[in-house]
């Protein structure tokens, strides 16, 4: 049993950091459909530097499409682990790169989960 | 109401439609227990998901809607009798195919035990593992492109949740849109890889019954919209009272010759890629017997796919009319998809209220995407096979009934899974190099080129004058096709872009001519080469009888 989930321990790291990070896009992403008034500010990417309700609503916006983007791109980083997972499993072995790789990523989700959700707070307290 | 107002709901209807595609495929997952029922389903596929399969991955954005809405924004109504016999001579030919691959393959085992897709068959006819290889190396490029076409469409239609986005560093793409249709993929790709061929026949049944509901909503509004449209078109158009030859023969008024070239070159086009395409060769095979693939209701031929693609086209012929006579632009682009939505939208919330607009909208929308996805889900799979089957496995074992039987271990499982990742990644790049064109009609009529490249030495196989010592001709036949369909259609994509970075209308309409024939250009290539290269004796012996 420990040997077997040993064996699969990159597979199911890399799965389940692709999935979280689906999740952290989601959530980062609806934050940008809720908000319509961002796209001057995304479009010239920049912040707004005054501290008013509007401003800080649109910057949350701002900081939820960058972790959208930066979810993503790891997203599909954990899908090309998964897929060298895959063929060293079938290989024989599970070489330890992509273990850590597996690992780093499945801990990089949290973060990213983290940060939407952070986003998405920050956003509907503007918002509301 | 605005479309900027349905946003959220729009957004929440994908993730309920993926939540729903997810949980269909990945019930399948455990049925997948070897190399074959990942790729070919099983043996115990229904009718009505054969059917509900077939439909929604040919009724795509690309090679479907797209095509069709911009034949009617470019040749009006009437061009409808040709456009839906492209569909019926498409249907009867792969019909054919069907009957004459079960008669061949009597020789090496019967199908239902071989179960042999396109590049098997190749292979085995000419017992040639470099034709099948070569065979699987043409798909693998016509698949990729298709499935890039599709997610450039997608992000069109994506543009209506997103109006405003920023866009993607070097080309005319929506940033966010993009990154949702890529986000989409991914997620398909979970059950892609878990369930494979199995998840996607059971998503596409859900995903066509979507489809048909916005082919309805649209249907609706068409009729409704009969006097408007109906009246105007004859301004663009020739209609009826100018004449019916007229009309049927010249209905953009650019002369005979020119539509007439239009409709030969796309009864070539439309008539001849099912027979060259893998994923039908993959789902023939899944049914394991003509009494599924040829069945008088939902078979290839069937009554309810004629009537369906009958439907399909006459609505999107009309909803490219509408668009025409309400637009100033002379030249067709897919943002035609995302005005189609809105103009839905907008007429439905004031002709029955805001809420039957929203909900008419929304599901025109998901829809859309639903068409997009059933296609991007099914070629991913397909794409895969060839790749991992008939590329990096083509001198093992002759067919994919026998690689699997050796594959006792399941490594070769494992693997197949980590190829089928590889396609989506692939994709994502060639849609982005995709998106530096200012229009995808042509990159689509470009991806399935490579299709016609296998048709001459399959047409010879399926005919049984293929064998052994017709193999060097086969393989240089498609080689030179696959190199003859990239040559030419480079040229074609850039001379059609300098004519649309002109704005010449005239220059464009000329270079879509070459659009259309090259396809058929390149299948002249590859019969001229089969035909050298055939071996003499040969050839002077099937002279003689």
């Amino acid at each position: 049993m420990i040997e077997s989930l040993r064996r699969t321990e990159s597979q199911l790291l890399a799965i389940f950091a692709g999935c979280t990070f689906g999740i952290g896009f989601v959530v980062a992403m609806m934050v940008r459909v809720f908000h319509n008034g961002t796209a001057p500010a995304l479009h010239s990417d920049q912040v707004i530097s005054d501290f008013g309700r509007a401003a800080l609503e649109m910057n949350a916006a701002a900081a939820a499409l960058r972790v959208a983007i930066v979810s993503i791109l790891l997203w599909l980083f954990s899908f090309v682990v998964l897929a060298l997972a895959f063929i060293r499993e079938a290989g024989g072995s599970d070489l330890r790169v992509i273990r850590f790789l597996a690992r780093t990523l499945y801990v990089l989700s949290f973060i990213a989960v983290v940060a939407a959700v952070s986003a998405a707070v920050f956003f509907m307290m503007f918002h509301l | 109401m605005s479309n900027l107002d349905i946003q959220p709901i729009l957004a929440f209807g994908i993730l309920l439609m993926l939540g729903l595609f997810l949980i269909l495929a990945l019930r399948q997952a455990k049925h997948v227990t070897s190399l074959f029922n990942y790729h070919l389903y099983g043996d115990d596929l229904q009718e009505s998901r054969f059917s509900g399969s077939l439909i929604a991955s040919n009724a795509s954005l690309s090679g479907a809607f797209v095509l069709i809405l911009y034949y009617g924004f470019l040749y009006g109504p009437w061009a409808f009798p040709f456009v839906w016999l492209f569909w019926l001579i498409t249907q009867l030919t792969s019909t054919w195919t069907i009957n004459r691959t079960q008669e061949v393959m009597e020789r090496y085992g019967g199908w239902a035990n071989n179960r042999a897709t396109l590049h098997e068959f190749l292979g085995l006819v000419y017992k040639s593992p470099r034709a099948r290889l070569y065979g699987g190396v043409l798909s693998l490029c016509a698949y990729l492109g298709l499935i890039a076409a599709e997610i450039v469409l997608a992000t069109h239609v994506l543009a209506y949740l997103f109006p405003d986005s920023a866009r993607v560093p070097f080309t005319n793409l929506s940033l966010a849109p993009f990154m949702v249709i890529v986000a989409v993929m991914l997620s398909i790709l979970i059950y892609n890889v878990l369930s494979g061929f199995r998840g996607t026949v059971q998503t596409d049944f859900a995903q066509w019954l979507i489809m048909s509901a916005m082919i309805l909503i649209i249907a609706v509004f068409v009729v409704a919209e009969w006097p408007v449209w109906g009246s105007k078109y004859s301004a663009f158009f020739n209609a009826p009272t100018s004449g019916i030859a007229s009309a049927l023969f010249n209905p953009d008024k650019q002369g005979y010759m020119l539509y007439i070239s239009f409709c030969i070159s796309n009864m070539i086009f439309w008539g001849l890629w099912w027979p060259g395409a893998m994923d039908q060769w993959q789902r023939c095979a899944a049914a394991r017997t003509r009494k599924l693939s040829l069945h008088p209701v939902w078979g290839t031929i069937g009554i309810l796919p004629v009537a369906y693609f009958g439907i399909l086209t006459f609505i999107f012929l009309a909803a490219g009319v509408w668009i025409r006579v309400n637009t100033t632009e002379e030249i067709p682009n897919p943002d035609f998809l995302r005005v189609l939505i809105t103009n839905v939208q907008q007429w439905t919330s004031s002709n029955v209220g805001v809420i039957a607009g929203l909900l008419f909208g929304a599901v025109v929308f998901w829809g859309l995407l639903c068409a997009a996805m059933s296609t991007i889900d099914s070629y991913v799979m397909t794409a895969s096979q060839s790749f991992f089957v008939d590329i990096a496995h083509h001198k093992e074992g002759s067919t994919l009934v026998d690689l699997s039987a050796g594959d006792t271990e399941k490594k070769r499982l494992q693997q197949a899974r980590a190829f089928t990742i590889f396609i989506p990644l692939i994709v994502i790049a060639l849609a982005w190099i995709f998106a530096f064109a200012s229009d995808v009609y042509a990159l689509i009529y470009f991806s399935f080129s490579f299709m016609f490249a296998l048709l001459p030495p399959l047409f010879a196989g399926l005919k049984g004058w293929a064998d052994e010592d017709a193999r060097r001709a086969c393989e240089y036949s498609l080689l030179i096709g696959g190199i003859s369909s990239v040559i030419g259609f480079a040229i074609i994509i850039i001379k059609l872009e300098a004519a649309f970075k002109a704005n010449d209308a005239a220059a464009t309409f000329y270079w879509y001519q070459f659009v259309y024939w090259w396809p058929t250009a390149v299948t002249v290539i590859g019969t001229v080469v089969l035909w050298l290269a055939w071996p003499k004796r040969k050839r002077a012996a099937e002279g003689r009888t």
